[in-house]
């Protein structure tokens, strides 16, 4: 058990003032679960229902949480747990990490431009959105947890229950294919339309 | 962290930290060595800080805001959830006098064997005499889950309160059914339930094969009565298939109460599959009742 109790309270005690602040620091980090949850689930509906069902177990589990921990890296271990949950049973696909399929992404470098060429580019956050979401889960889940929602290394290993070592392989793994990827895009949108 | 470079792969799960400037002086330094002696792996490090930098530069266009109605559904989660923590205390309480329970210093369990591992705690049964000590326990939580469920229903979504009601049907028929020696045909009681029903069923046979056994089928209080609850035995441990005259949306599982529940609708029906705790090979029984159950 990652957290322990933060008090002696049993779920069936009654709530008190804790209760409420926990409560309301627990909702201001709703528009992190659902972006987060909107990535892994790729759809409103099912975001939604997954962001519910994570503050439905969060305020049944209240008493787990340890104070002084971040509450935030807690709630995202509670998504993704219902979200693996979820996608056990879900038979549209298993969970890719396609190592393979990145490293020859990652390898495969040809022309490069430099980092200031890359980040010039005006519609770089159409682009970006896009590479981000064309990454193999795992690596996509990683690079999130750090890049946009700021999670340190441990705090990501226990939302995604894996070794430290295994969160920073993906992590730099995932930023280096998604640069092989929004270089691809910025070469297709280059290529000379011909038309005759 | 500091040990030498070996193999470029070896730079894998270092180089972000050192990205990161959260490398010590010593790991620095020793990335800082391999980097310079190694073009392609210095490429690596360049590509992973420039899409470091972008994902940073963009990072709040990249979030997004959650809908209002979201927002107000998962405040309200907070108030029923706390609210019906302090009911099914009460409950609990009042469960205890009547049985003769100590009080439960740890979480309500929500299995049917819900006390199996309460091995500290001594109760008797004063109503039936000397049976097994997991019974009464359960018993009781069974009957607090039974009137804690009228103040669930409502508090979730539609697929939520109708598994909530089925966790409760699982938990309680088995609990006063006794006898799981027996088994009987499934096309007996599908014919009986139509006759009797107005509707008819198709369920599992046992199966050896599966170690499915088919105990009986029964009304359950749950949809006022108009639910076929048919009980099995998996592997030794109960399972409940449900069957409802009707549809109601797409698929889901759910972890409701310390069940596994799965629920899906097909030809005007909709199917649950429930089982205590969370079975390793759950998605493969629900497989086999999904093939058998139309």
């Amino acid at each position: 058990m990652v957290f322990r109790r933060r008090s002696g309270r049993a779920p069936g005690e009654p709530p008190g003032e804790e209760d409420a602040q926990f409560a309301q620091e627990a909702l201001s980090h709703l528009d992190s679960l659902y972006g987060t949850a909107l990535r892994l689930t790729r759809r409103t509906q099912d975001a939604e229902d997954l962001v519910q069902d994570t503050y439905l177990k969060a305020f049944r589990s209240a008493y787990q949480f340890e104070r002084g921990t971040n509450l935030k890296a807690w709630l995202f271990t509670i998504l993704h747990n219902t979200y693996r949950n979820m996608r056990r049973h879900d038979v549209r696909s298993p969970v890719d990490v396609d190592s393979e399929a990145v490293d020859r992404a990652a390898d495969g470098a040809g022309d490069r431009d430099t980092p200031e060429q890359l980040l010039s580019r005006a519609t770089l956050d159409a682009d970006l959105q896009a590479a981000l979401d064309a990454l193999p889960d795992a690596f996509r889940q990683a690079v999130w947890l750090r890049d946009v929602e700021e999670l340190s290394y441990a705090e990501i290993a226990r939302v995604l229950d894996v070794p430290i070592g295994t969160v920073m392989s993906r992590i730099s793994r995932g930023r280096r294919a998604l640069f092989e990827r929004l270089q691809a895009r910025r070469a297709d949108a280059a290529r000379p339309v011909v038309s005759r | 962290m500091d040990q030498p470079i070996r193999r470029c792969r070896d730079l894998d799960e270092r180089l972000t930290p050192y990205i990161d400037e959260e490398a010590a002086p010593d790991e620095r330094r020793v990335v800082d060595a391999h980097l310079a002696a190694c073009p392609p792996c210095r490429d690596h490090a360049d590509a992973e800080r420039v899409a470091r930098d972008a994902i940073h530069e963009h990072r709040d266009e990249l979030r997004c805001s959650a809908p209002e109605g979201l927002r107000a559904r998962c405040r309200a989660h907070q108030g029923k959830a706390s609210g019906f923590g302090l009911r099914a205390s009460r409950l609990r309480r009042a469960a205890a006098s009547i049985f003769a329970l100590p009080p439960s210093r740890g979480a309500l369990r929500w299995t049917a064997r819900a006390s199996a591992d309460k091995s500290g705690q001594q109760t008797r049964f004063g109503l039936l005499g000397s049976v097994p000590r997991w019974v009464p326990l359960s018993l009781a939580a069974t009957i607090v889950l039974a009137v804690a469920g009228v103040f669930l229903t409502g508090i979730n979504s539609g697929v939520q309160a109708l598994a909530t009601g089925l966790a409760l049907d699982h938990a309680k028929c088995f609990q006063f059914r006794g006898d799981t020696s027996k088994i009987v045909d499934a096309q007996v009681v599908e014919s009986k339930w139509e006759r009797e029903q107005g509707w008819s069923i198709v369920i599992p046979e046992s199966a050896g094969n599966e170690q499915l056994r088919l105990l009986t089928v029964r009304r359950c209080l749950s949809t006022d009565g108009r639910m076929a609850h048919a009980m099995y035995l998996w592997r030794g441990e109960p399972l409940s298939v449900f069957v409802v005259p009707q549809a109601t949306g797409r698929e889901r599982v759910l972890d409701i109460m310390g069940h596994e529940a799965a629920i899906w609708s097909a030809n005007g029906r909709t199917y649950a599959v429930l089982a205590n705790g969370h079975p390793a090979d759950f998605n493969h029984i629900v497989t086999y009742v999904k093939t058998h159950a139309r």
